[in-house]
């Protein structure tokens, strides 16, 4: 049986919302993601929850989205720089 | 970006950062006019490793930063969390202002290294130098202006 | 669930941003600072200097002014020019193109090793050979690049088993080169398990250079890679002939200093019990260059991890302990070079970059290696065409008879793997003091997260990296007496091979 339904909310202007809405493709395996936005936010809802990995999915989500957002960030600067194409 | 950074008060030397623990977690509250943003990425990003970070927004200036360890946890592993988060972050304040007051001098003298007319104008010579030896060698004198299509001929292929 | 507050106090160093040059730094043992710069210099301050420093306090009068100006962390006086000639010099290879070209003359090989990074077909397995016409290809496609030097590096499979793709790419690429007029370099890694004395002739008098695997002493060697054979056990026959060829160098007259074979050491669990033991063999056998490289975790070797694996705290641990060891014997009179601290150290201590494929920003996947399959498969590295061989086709770029260098270079995977590799635009890295020295491999990174960006402090390598150049910069800043840096220095000295004889290898 599935674990809980858990949610989280990211702040927009913390976390880059393209790059949350990307990662949430690649979590199909492990349980169904469903996006809600808000104006300055948006809201993940994790729903059939594989139990194995129940206690860390939202916690590891949230560290990917925050790599990921870290990266994003660090590569608009290098292009703004000219560093980078 | 880091404007207001750069405009921390010279004299105003120490600030006091505060921290929140439970006994699992440890949520550090960050000023965004102090700490700009690229520096509370930057440190939090050092923490993936071995801790769950969280950013949330508690008014337009605050910051929390909240980081749970992924292995054991006790309230001085959180404090102590939370004192090398703040280390981090100062690193990474300092490591911001420098990167933008010198940006300008990073960009020059990397135009310089790769684009700097010295350059070109050495290529320029070198290349007038080259015209005058093919025109010697070339007994004919019917000289080929360049065509920029080396897709024939030109790189020894096959 | 008790609930506490608490304020941790945060002291600012004053900053006068106008007073700074662009500089990165970071934190070395005994509260030293280390600043570096994009051109490769840098300087270690105590902390209380360090803080002058960013408040614009460190006057001309100050001991280590002269320096800090010299080297461009001082902004007012600061010879902007200079410092594009260097950072110009440190980067010139940006544009060059490969210069590293791996030949896969054939998959078949005798040995099993445990960690076997490189695909391997069983002996019987022909139809893994490379023709003579896809390695005419090779060499066609090769001379192409811009670059000036090309390094043509045999592999395998044990690569040997091919002889005659080997002795084709060495006499038609020197005859192709009268024409090119590069510098041509012909290098071969053999386990010396098939070798025989008429190949060893060959090789001899056509200078190709050897590099054999060495994994230690008997036990060790012949534990990682069992194989029986007519000579003997793997490790006697390795010994057999690193002995005769250094044997032939000297009666031919070479400087062994410089004609010798060459080894690389696999690091095992089994090596980390025995390490003492293996460089003390490689002393003993007048080999001069000992690279202590940790294994990937990743491909062929995840089935053998349990047995031969350790985490990189532990290689870390070893390698500091071995680095140590390297440094007293040399400090002794024996000359013997650790193979990627000599690559950092020559970042650190000279104007110019080794251009070492996997240790520069972007790396040289594409543009400063290519690896040619036995089928013709070109990959921007031989990594990738192991990654390639593990079932994932992301890393060919297509058949190398139907591939220009100019197509190679310009390959949107070659692209992506730059673009993933710029430390200046990546996090962690972009604001890292190793910068100037340090490069990632994405595809490490893909093969361990599935992301070819990675999670820098989640990233082995990273760790490897940073504390093998922090272990080199403590040991530098330690140096009281100048003895460690002169020996660190000669580590970055490369002498150039006298050139060949007339009758040897321009047939």
């Amino acid at each position: 049986m599935p674990a809980e339904a858990q949610t989280i909310e990211l702040h927009g202007s913390l976390y880059d919302l393209a790059a949350v809405r990307e990662l949430a493709g690649q979590y199909g395996g492990v349980a169904r993601l469903s996006l809600e936005e808000g104006d300055h936010a948006v809201t993940v809802r994790f729903d059939d929850i594989d139990t194995d990995v129940a206690d860390v999915l939202v916690d590891h989500f949230c560290n990917h989205a925050l790599v990921e957002t870290v990266r994003r960030n660090s590569q608009a600067e290098a292009r703004l720089r000219g560093e980078l194409a | 970006m880091s404007d207001t950074a750069a405009n921390i008060d010279q004299e105003q030397l120490v600030d006091e950062l505060q921290f929140v623990e439970d006994g699992t977690r440890v949520a550090v509250l960050v000023d965004e006019e102090l700490y700009p943003r690229d520096a509370v990425y930057g440190a939090a990003y050092l923490f993936v490793d071995r801790a769950w970070v969280f950013l949330s927004r508690n008014d337009d200036k605050q910051i929390e930063v909240r980081l749970r360890p992924k292995d054991a946890s006790s309230p001085e592993i959180l404090t102590a969390l939370a004192g090398e988060f703040a280390n981090e972050l100062l690193n990474q304040v300092m490591r911001v202002r420098i990167s933008d007051s010198t940006q300008k001098i990073r960009e020059y003298y990397m135009a310089r290294a790769f684009f700097s007319t010295s350059t070109q104008s050495s290529i320029d010579q070198l290349l007038a130098e080259l015209d005058e030896e093919e025109l010697a060698d070339d007994d004919l004198e019917i000289s080929v202006p360049w065509s920029g299509d080396e897709s024939e001929g030109g790189t020894g292929a096959g | 669930m008790t609930v506490r507050k608490g304020t941790i106090q945060l002291r600012h160093p004053r900053l006068d941003a106008d007073a700074v040059g662009p500089f990165r730094f970071g934190h070395l043992a005994n509260e030293r600072v280390v600043l570096t710069h994009d051109t490769g210099e840098w300087h270690v301050l105590d902390q209380p200097d360090f803080e002058r420093l960013l408040a614009g306090e460190l006057d001309a009068e100050h001991p280590q002014h002269a320096a800090l100006l010299d080297k461009g962390f001082l902004r007012d006086g600061m010879d902007a020019e200079t410092i594009a000639a260097r950072f110009r010099r440190k980067k010139r290879w940006l544009g060059m193109g490969p210069h590293l070209h791996v030949v896969i003359t054939t998959l078949r090989c005798n040995q099993s090793c445990k960690y076997c990074h490189a695909s391997r077909t069983d002996m019987d397995r022909v139809d893994t050979d490379m023709s003579l016409e896809t390695a005419k290809h090779v060499v066609d496609t090769a001379l192409q690049s811009p670059s000036p030097y090309i390094a043509f590096e045999f592999q395998g499979g044990e690569p040997t088993v091919n002889m005659d793709v080997i002795k084709f790419v060495v006499e038609y690429g020197r005859e192709k080169n009268r024409y090119e007029k590069k510098t041509l370099d012909f290098s071969l890694v053999t386990n010396m398990t098939y070798m025989t004395e008429e190949n060893a002739e060959w090789l001899l008098a056509n200078d190709v250079l050897l590099c054999t695997s060495l994994d230690g002493p008997k036990h060790v060697h012949d534990w990682n890679r069992p194989w029986t054979g007519k000579s003997g056990a793997a490790y006697d026959s390795v010994m057999k002939w690193i002995e005769y060829f250094n044997r032939r160098y000297v009666e031919m007259g070479r400087d062994p200093e410089l004609w010798h074979v060459d080894a690389l050491m696999t690091t095992t669990r089994k090596t980390l019990d025995h390490w003492r033991e293996v460089i003390d063999l490689y002393v003993s056998l007048g080999i001069r260059n000992v690279h202590l490289r940790p294994l990937n975790p990743f491909g062929f070797i995840m089935k053998t991890w349990r047995v031969v694996g350790y985490d990189m705290d532990e290689f870390l641990a070893f390698y500091e302990e071995a680095l140590d060891h390297i440094i007293e014997l040399n400090q002794q009179g024996v000359q013997l070079i650790e193979g990627t601290a000599a690559v950092f150290l020559k970042k650190i201590l000279t104007p110019d970059d080794p251009n070492f494929v996997d240790i520069r920003s972007p790396i040289g996947a594409g543009t400063g290696q290519v690896a040619y399959n036995y089928d013709g498969t070109v990959f921007p590295s031989d990594e990738g065409r192991m990654v390639d061989a593990m079932g994932n086709g992301l890393w060919a770029l297509g058949k190398v008879d139907q591939l220009s260098a100019d197509d190679i270079i310009r390959h949107p995977t070659v692209k992506t793997m730059a673009v993933a590799s710029l430390l200046d635009s990546l996090p962690q890295c972009s604001t890292c003091w190793n910068a100037p020295y340090c490069g990632v491999r994405p595809l490490h990174n893909f093969m361990m997260g599935g992301d070819l960006f990675g999670q820098r402090p989640n990233t082995p390598k990273c760790k490897q990296h940073m504390t093998i150049a922090r272990l080199l910069f403590e040991r530098l800043d330690a140096d009281t007496d100048g003895s460690v840096e002169r020996i660190f220095r000669r580590w970055t000295m490369e002498r150039p091979r006298e050139t060949p004889p007339q009758d040897a290898g321009t047939n």
